[in-house]
């Protein structure tokens, strides 16, 4: 039996991120962790449409393009689950079980 | 009669008996404490800090500072050493170096109590009430930079900490002698006649060392502070023709998390105080090979010249 695509969501760390942004790069606080983060608008695009509502990677790529009115493009799937990932390492984006 | 302002105006007997009681110096917005009966001492500070203000004798020191003789009965101590309030002695040095290792133990004690400021690894010079940031890598020529200006027209504010206040954005004066090294201590001296210096140490962790003392007048208004407003990332070589690069806001942010020294120990005020620092400024890289080119470069990047 095929498992399912999991879904991923914004960490719980994420609410209490301290923003600066300097046109279209991110910085990011973490007063947990005491890191700060360097996103760019892709990976910040990304937080915020998993902080809205978790989604799969399918679902996530079809939501970027939704939300830049971009054409479906087959390798973004693939450069956003890398993306997670970075993310997972960091401590801003977890799989759900 | 008034009261004696500055080091230079303690007669010496009076310098000396001072010293054994501990005499409270300014230094930049610090209060530093020395101590020591030795004579040595005196006369150090009379020849290398005559303009350092006094402060306050019964008041409340950021440090302590005590210059221990060299103990010749003991074969492991032959050399004069420094000490903070726990009394146990930094390394060892022969006298004439004592000028070097005072301000070593004040860089040390900085670097390690003074957490309310986000201090910068960078020379910080003032025109105008506005202040240009130097951060400076091992070798980018930093402080050979920062001395070049302050000969010509800019006020110093310090070599080696950049102290800004978190809340106010505003950075302090800590004018202090600037260490030059190797080659540089020659380029200085040849070119500027009236530089005034400690004496040459040979054979530490970065080679020949002198201590380039600040005018007077940068003493005197020790304090007056400065708004950022330039960023310059100065990176000497010997073949580069001047060139500014204009830098990207998040470029130079992600830079000053680098340059400043408890950056993270200050979490999310070093966090918001970067970049509120970011926000105030126009940064640049700037490479050059001469000094007085680079000078004229920064002139221009900062508005004093027009461009040529």
């Amino acid at each position: 039996m095929a498992r399912s695509a999991p879904c991923w969501t914004a960490a719980a760390a994420v609410e209490t991120l301290r923003w600066r942004r300097f046109d279209e790069a991110w910085f990011a606080f973490d007063p947990r962790s005491g890191q700060t983060h360097f996103l760019n608008h892709t990976a910040f695009s990304v937080l915020q449409l998993l902080g809205a509502a978790p989604r799969s990677v399918d679902a996530l790529a079809a939501a970027f393009c939704a939300a830049h009115a971009a054409q479906p493009d087959p390798d973004l799937p693939g450069v956003l689950e890398d993306t997670l990932r970075v993310m997972d390492a960091l401590g801003l984006a977890t799989p759900l079980p | 009669m008034s009261a004696p302002t500055t080091v230079q105006e303690l007669s010496p007997t009076v310098l000396r008996r001072r010293c054994a009681e501990g005499l409270a110096l300014m230094v930049g917005p610090f209060v530093v404490r020395l101590h020591s009966r030795a004579a040595l001492l005196a006369e150090n500070l009379l020849r290398y800090y005559p303009h350092v203000p006094l402060a306050r004798e019964q008041g409340f020191a950021d440090a302590v500072i005590t210059l221990k003789p060299p103990l010749w009965r003991w074969p492991g101590r032959r050399g004069w050493t420094l000490a903070l309030e726990d009394g146990l002695p930094f390394t060892e040095f022969p006298a004439r170096a004592l000028l070097a290792h005072l301000e070593w133990t004040i860089n040390w004690c900085i670097a390690s109590r003074a957490q309310h400021y986000l201090m910068l690894h960078a020379a910080v010079l003032e025109r105008d009430g506005l202040a240009l940031v130097l951060p400076g890598e091992p070798g980018a020529g930093k402080s050979t930079l920062c001395a070049w200006l302050m000969l010509h027209g800019w006020r110093l504010l310090s070599d080696e900490f950049g102290l800004l206040r978190p809340q106010a954005l505003r950075f302090d004066s800590l004018p202090r002698p600037i260490p030059l090294k190797n080659d540089s201590i020659g380029v200085i001296a040849n070119s500027c006649p009236t530089a005034r210096f400690g004496p040459a140490i040979d054979g530490t962790r970065k080679g020949r060392v002198a201590h380039l003392l600040p005018p007077a007048v940068h003493l005197q208004r020790m304090g007056e502070t400065a708004r950022p407003r330039w960023v310059v990332f100065p990176h000497y070589g010997a073949d580069s023709a001047p060139a500014a690069q204009a830098l990207h806001p998040a470029e130079c942010f992600a830079a000053l998390t680098q340059h400043a020294f408890n950056y993270a120990l200050l979490g999310a005020t070093g966090f918001e105080t970067v970049a509120a620092l970011t926000g105030a400024v126009d940064a640049w890289r700037l490479r050059y090979a001469s000094l007085p080119d680079a000078a004229r470069c920064i002139d221009e990047l900062c508005g004093l010249r027009a461009a040529a």
